[in-house]
């Protein structure tokens, strides 16, 4: 009988507290209490941005020993589930990570600090960079920045340096080049590009980018705002054609098995010759136990090629910011306001003499020597005028999981290219 | 109640006198099956001793070129396998023991007990069987969020407690018919308490039944992983399930070496754990058995 | 009699803990839910009462329709699949080995305790196409069957037949003890007169010893049932639902409703749906159980 109590008296009392929906907000107390800002990111504690942001609290605790951070790691996947069922507690965590595609929402109900205005009245915005601003202007739909590009990568083609000498080829410019020179490759016995059409928005991603050269950098965002339908031409020749350049065999065999590991591994072990992918990929492209290409002096990048007759130009980078982080309006009070003023003064430096990572902040600090790589997306970084998002994001949740599902039926062919773009119509 | 001694002799004589080449056959088809339940499990510890680079350079069926132990310190480490391994045991077990104690108090009430609502009552349980754990998650997690019951293992075990209730009703319900009324009528003709009848008979007569609701829970909620994710957000309270899963990364990388030998970590203290268990289990099942 | 079997408190001794948490932790949220299906929105947006719109979207989403049919073959396959595989190794283990029973009883029953993650992802580097072949590839190499050779999780069909193959591995083991519990009780005098009678082997084993187990085989499909048509961990970490949708359950277009699209209103009535269909087979198994036992 006594075992049973335990449990019993805890569910009663359960019942009690949840009857008295209180939105416990409890952590939120007076100046000098202690505050324990909660921070939810996809990353452990030694990786990705959780790796520098750590190591920042930690020096300023130095001065403010009563502030300190509760990192909490999730899978990427779980991360917008758990926002919503936070969200429908109340209790949202003071910083972390999302997916943009369900930005509005979280803007639209007002739960999450405008970043601009925070930016602006810690009197920090020109330390972003303009690329990044604009960037995210785009991603909250709104014109206004809500997140911070705690990274910011390029996209493009990343090639092997060595294949394309041995065999007289070029950077392509325009993407018929690009074209021959995969048929080149082919001849060679060389996959032409590796693609992880099992991730499905590679595949979405290589579409992407026909359209951006074809209607130019906001191609997205005129579907988005209606002025452009995509099922208009430019669109279903884009599909078409990365549905041609699997259909020649491009990307070898059986693509959407392919993972993003072993599409990165096919181009490091020089299986394949071109690799469309952000500049997030450095960190496997610099590591020696992966790299079997010569290491990261081997590897070269040209921006997405020119499509004939298109608007596109070679000023417009495809970007990406990874996970965004934003910042909880409930919980954005003195000591977080503090906090995050602190901590985006100090991370673009970390961020780049620690790991090399290139943010959406401004940094005076100079890449390793011996990574050039890292340059060179900074070098790129510098000619970049305009800016485009991906394909999907602009889409909400659904149809962005139904363009990612259809690409992996385009590319296997039981999909035309009308069916495809036509499915994302509104 | 008649009670099976000596099956192991019994067997013998079945199969002798079964046909020789049925047996063949049999042995046969039994190999067959050994093999693909054993080769991928082979396969895989093998896998974890090989260096990165041959993932990637080598053939998936090569051996691995020596022992590469490095997998197993950063699954180790930074996989932090033995606490997931914890949890998951310290989740799982005091979960099963509870299903199996208020499971059969509540079919030893609804079988044997006199009382009005007793159709009514199984009728609710049997409803419980199909309901798919994610209708109940949002507002689940409200009420663990309000109540303070998130990332704690006793959370995510009632949790367990709850979803396996049901079916494991359904089956002691149907094993308590086999005991006989009159069997408990005359404990309570004897003066026994009702306490005494079912802790010291009807308990007892359902051995075999406890170990399959044993066997069938452990299965479910071994497995789980749509609670394990959403009411566990320290990775100090991480599950096998959940645990394997961080390996993937931002974009998706995903380590292959660190995650067999992760999973080879999950794996063998279990099997261990199984052998030794094996034995008790297949004593209780074939001593004093009941028919279901 | 009744003054002991009929008392309030010990009713309540032994039914009142298992049913009050019941009550509480899963009927309640459940009505909770149901209640959510009449009402579009999401924790973040809010929610706006629709009636049985809900229910009608479902019925015209193609997506809807498709991950029905998908659960509904799935199910039908898997339970099939393990029921019966399950059964023909409980008859081994029983009547063909006695030297060895206990140790193959146990490896048998191995990948059961293997994590379900684990599992499938062994299982998609086993069926692996690129960037090597996995072993089933490179055996078919090794036996000249280089027609057969595909990526066998790239493709609809295959990457389910895959998934199905997946299911049935991790669990005969599982079901093959169960039903070897149910056969060691069948007694030996039984077994020794249909002997005596000329049943033999085969004859023996359909006639005399599947209807002594019924019960505990009807057991068996009612668990199997219940788990395969709520399969969502194994789909999900084999193939997340694709390549396509092919692989995509309802109870992950379920999920996916609620938490991926923002949209908890349909996901919860999709959920009703999972429910009712799973409602309507229990009973029919149930009926069809009750009505053989008695």
């Amino acid at each position: 009988m006594r075992k049973m109590n335990f449990p019993l008296v805890l569910l009663s009392s359960m019942v009690f507290i949840a009857g008295c929906s209180s939105s416990s907000d409890g952590d939120t107390q007076g100046g000098s209490e202690e505050r324990e800002i909660n921070y939810l990111s996809n990353r452990t504690a030694n990786q990705g941005q959780p790796r520098i942001v750590l190591p920042i609290m930690e020096q300023y605790q130095e001065e403010n020993p009563d502030v300190s951070l509760n990192l909490e790691t999730i899978e990427q996947s779980d991360i917008v589930q758990r926002i919503q069922l936070l969200t429908a507690s109340n209790a949202l965590p003071d910083m972390f990570v999302y997916e943009s595609a369900q930005l509005n929402d979280l803007i639209a109900g007002e739960y999450i600090v405008n970043i601009e205005n925070a930016f602006e009245e810690a009197d920090m915005l020109d330390t972003v960079r303009p690329a990044a601003i604009d960037l995210m202007q785009q991603l909250s739909g709104t014109g206004e920045m809500y997140a911070v590009p705690m990274e910011l990568n390029i996209e493009g083609f990343w090639y092997n340096k060595e294949i394309f000498e041995s065999l007289g080829l070029e950077e392509p410019q325009t993407w018929d080049e690009m074209m021959e020179i995969s048929d080149v490759l082919l001849e060679n016995e060389i996959q032409p590009f590796a693609l992880a059409g099992q991730d499905r928005w590679p595949i979405t991603r290589l579409i992407n980018a026909f359209a951006v050269r074809y209607y130019g950098v906001d191609a997205m965002q005129r579907v988005a705002d209606g002025n452009l339908s995509i099922t208009d031409s430019g669109f279903i020749t884009a599909a078409q054609t990365i549905q041609e350049m699997n259909d020649n065999g491009y990307f070898g065999q059986g693509v959407n098995a392919m993972d993003y590991d072993a599409a990165t591994g096919s181009f490091l072990t020089g299986q394949s010759a071109m690799y469309y992918m952000g500049s997030w990929a450095l960190g496997e492209m610099n590591d020696e136990n992966q790299n079997h290409i010569g290491g990261p002096e081997n590897i070269g990048f040209f921006n997405v090629p020119l499509v004939e007759g298109g608007e596109g130009t070679l000023e417009d980078y495809m970007m990406n910011a990874g996970l965004i982080t934003v910042f909880s309006q409930a919980g954005f009070d003195e000591s977080t306001r503090d906090w995050f003023e602190y901590l985006y003064t100090h991370y673009a430096d970390h961020a780049m003499s620690e790991h090399g990572m290139v943010s959406g902040l401004a940094t005076s600090v100079e890449p390793e020597e011996d990574d050039p790589l890292t340059q060179l997306v900074l070098d790129e970084l510098e000619q970049a005028e305009s800016s485009a998002l991906w394909f999907e994001a602009t889409f909400n949740a659904r149809k962005q999981e139904l363009a990612e599902t259809n690409a992996q039926q385009l590319i296997g062919g039981s999909m035309t290219p009308e069916e495809f773009m036509g499915a994302l119509e509104d | 109640m008649k009670a099976t001694i000596g099956t192991d002799q019994d067997t013998v004589r079945k199969s002798k006198q079964a046909g020789v080449g049925l047996s063949i056959i049999g042995k046969v088809f039994i190999g067959s099956f050994l093999l693909m339940t054993v080769y991928p499990i082979v396969w895989l510890l093998l896998s974890s001793f090989k260096e990165p680079a041959e993932f990637i350079t080598n053939s998936m069926n090569a051996l691995p070129e020596g022992l590469y132990f490095g997998n197993y310190v950063e699954a180790w480490n930074t996989g932090n396998m033995g606490v997931y391994f914890r949890n998951s045991i310290l989740v799982t077990f005091p979960a099963l023991v509870c299903i199996i104690l208020f499971g059969s108090m509540a079919a030893f009430a609804i079988e044997k007990l006199r009382w009005k609502l007793k159709n009514v009552v199984m009728l609710l349980f049997l409803a419980g069987i199909m309901i798919p754990v994610q209708i109940v998650l949002l507002p689940l997690f409200q009420m663990y969020f309000n109540a303070n019951l998130l990332n704690s293992l006793f959370g995510l075990g009632l949790v367990y407690l709850v979803f396996g209730l049901p079916l494991t009703i359904f089956l002691f319900t149907s094993y308590f018919k086999s005991v006989p009324n009159e069997l408990i009528e005359a404990a309570v003709v004897d003066g026994a308490t009702i306490y005494q009848i079912f802790f010291k008979l009807a308990f007892p007569l359902i051995k075999n039944a406890i170990v399959t609701v044993a066997l069938v829970q452990f299965f479910f909620v071994w497995n789980d992983l749509i609670f394990a994710m959403s009411f566990i957000s320290d990775s100090e309270l991480r599950t096998i399930q959940t645990g394997l899963m961080s390996f993937a990364g931002e974009y998706g990388q995903r380590e292959w070496g660190p995650t067999f030998a992760s999973i080879s970590l999950a794996v063998v203290p279990i099997l261990i754990l199984y052998v030794f268990l094996n034995k008790l289990v297949m004593k209780g099942m074939t001593s004093g058995a009941v028919k279901g | 009699m009744e003054k002991v079997l009929g008392n309030k408190k010990t009713i309540l001794f032994f039914v009142g803990p298992a049913l009050l948490i019941y009550l509480l932790l899963l009927i309640v949220p459940s009505l909770w839910s149901i209640g959510y299906s009449f009402f579009d929105g999401s924790p973040i947006r809010g929610f706006e009462f629709v009636g049985f719109a809900n229910y009608t979207t479902a019925l015209s989403d193609s997506h809807f329709i498709d991950s029905l049919l998908a659960s509904i073959k799935y199910a039908a396959f898997v339970t099939t699949g393990q029921v019966v595989l399950g059964l023909a190794l409980a008859l081994l283990f029983v009547f063909f080995l006695q030297k060895y029973s206990s140790l193959v009883r146990t490896l048998i029953f191995f990948p059961v305790i293997l994590p379900a993650v684990a599992v499938a992802q062994l299982f998609s580097k086993l069926f692996e196409y690129s960037p090597q072949l996995g072993f089933v590839n490179d055996l078919l190499v090794t036996l000249n069957l280089d027609g057969y050779v595909q990526a066998w999780l790239a493709q609809g069909e295959t990457a389910f037949g895959v998934l199905v193959l997946m299911d049935i591995w991790r669990s005969m083991g599982f079901y093959a003890i169960i039903l070897y519990t149910g056969l060691i009780d069948v007694p030996d005098d039984v077994i020794e007169a249909a002997r005596l009678d000329g049943a033999s082997g085969f004859r023996l084993i359909t006639s005399i010893v599947l209807p002594m187990i019924r019960p505990i085989l009807l057991s068996a499909v009612i668990f199997s049932l219940n788990g395969t048509l709520k399969v969502f961990e194994s789909a999900v970490a084999l193939t997340g639902g694709g390549p396509g949708n092919s692989t995509t359950m309802l109870t992950m277009y379920m999920y996916n409703t609620a938490f991926s699209y923002g949209e908890y209103g349909y996901g919860s009535a999709i959920a009703v749906y999972l429910l009712i269909m799973c409602l309507i087979v229990t009973l029919f198994i149930y009926r069809f159980a009750r009505k053989n036992v008695a």
